[in-house]
């Protein structure tokens, strides 16, 4: 197979599989949208404006202050859809001025894996104690 | 009519897993229940407005997946927390035997946060059973019939503005 057609798979399937699966976002100090990939939802609209029309989880994150945080399993609504993200923020400063990056990545198809093995764990738990308390 | 200010506080459940956390919640944003236990994983955010007073609060409301032990819980989660709902379910003891120590390990993440302990699946037992729970709280609750419900979160927003 040509060099140039692996490049072309690679590229097809980092598109697929890793571009699509994370939103980028740059936000300034009061947490106004300055610039996005626009994947998973378009925030061109919303350039200038602040992230927590979009993402109101956000405040509570941005403001703690630290450079980098990662919350691993996130659920929440976005445009009326429940989405599942791994959310990482890191915060930087450039020329007297802070600014945070967010990456929100898609985790649906891990969260779904989880949720089988942490309800039979948990159903499991809780009927062995209600069985041992009936006794 | 809204004259006063719109504030914006972070509000977590905690407790073990399959205490009503995640039922809780849905009952007092989306006022529905339902039987069926589904474990949450990592959190779950939603969001609620309340008005106190002259003054709108958005409530977020951080539904945090059930532990045995808060100290297994990613303390990341709790970051910027301004009040605390503990959760129990009165019909397993295992779930308030270790609430104290649990307070205790997240007031030291959270100092000067107010906490509210809630007993949970009040409609699970009769009186005398509840009376006999050997552990104290602030609102006996039931997300299926949603007794106190409102009332928990209202009161923790009050504490929280006080």
């Amino acid at each position: 197979m040509a060099k140039s057609l692996y490049i072309d798979l690679f590229e097809k399937a980092h598109q697929d599989f890793v571009q699509e699966a994370y939103l980028t976002i740059l936000l300034n100090e009061e947490a106004e949208v300055l610039c996005s990939n626009n994947t998973l939802i378009n925030l061109e609209p919303f350039y200038g404006q602040s992230v927590y029309t979009v993402f109101p989880f956000l405040e509570h994150l941005l403001q703690i202050g630290i450079p980098e945080l990662s919350i691993n399993l996130l659920e929440a609504n976005l445009n009326q859809k429940n989405i599942k993200y791994r959310c990482i923020i890191k915060s930087f400063e450039k020329e007297d001025s802070t600014f945070f990056f967010v990456i929100l990545q898609n985790v649906e198809w891990h969260y779904q894996e989880l949720f089988r093995i942490q309800q039979e764990r948990n159903e499991a738990v809780i009927s062995k104690e209600m069985a041992i308390l009936k006794k | 009519m809204i004259t006063g200010k719109t504030l914006s506080k972070k509000v977590i459940l905690i407790g073990n897993f399959g205490v009503g956390k995640t039922s809780l919640t849905r009952q007092f944003v989306y006022q529905k229940f339902s039987d069926e236990y589904l474990t949450t994983l990592g959190v779950k955010i939603d969001k609620k407005v309340v008005e106190i007073g002259n003054d709108l609060v958005n409530l977020m409301i951080w539904d945090i997946a059930g532990e045995v032990s808060q100290t297994r819980v990613n303390t990341s989660y709790y970051l910027g927390s301004n009040g605390i709902i503990y959760v129990f379910d009165v019909s397993r003891p295992s779930t308030y035997e270790q609430m104290e120590i649990d307070i205790e390990y997240v007031q030291k993440l959270l100092p000067n946060v107010p906490v509210l302990r809630v007993a949970n699946k009040a409609d699970l037992l009769t009186e005398e059973q509840i009376a006999n729970i050997s552990v104290s709280y602030d609102f006996l609750c039931s997300a299926k019939t949603s007794h106190n419900v409102e009332e928990t979160f209202l009161k923790l927003t009050q504490a929280m503005l006080s």
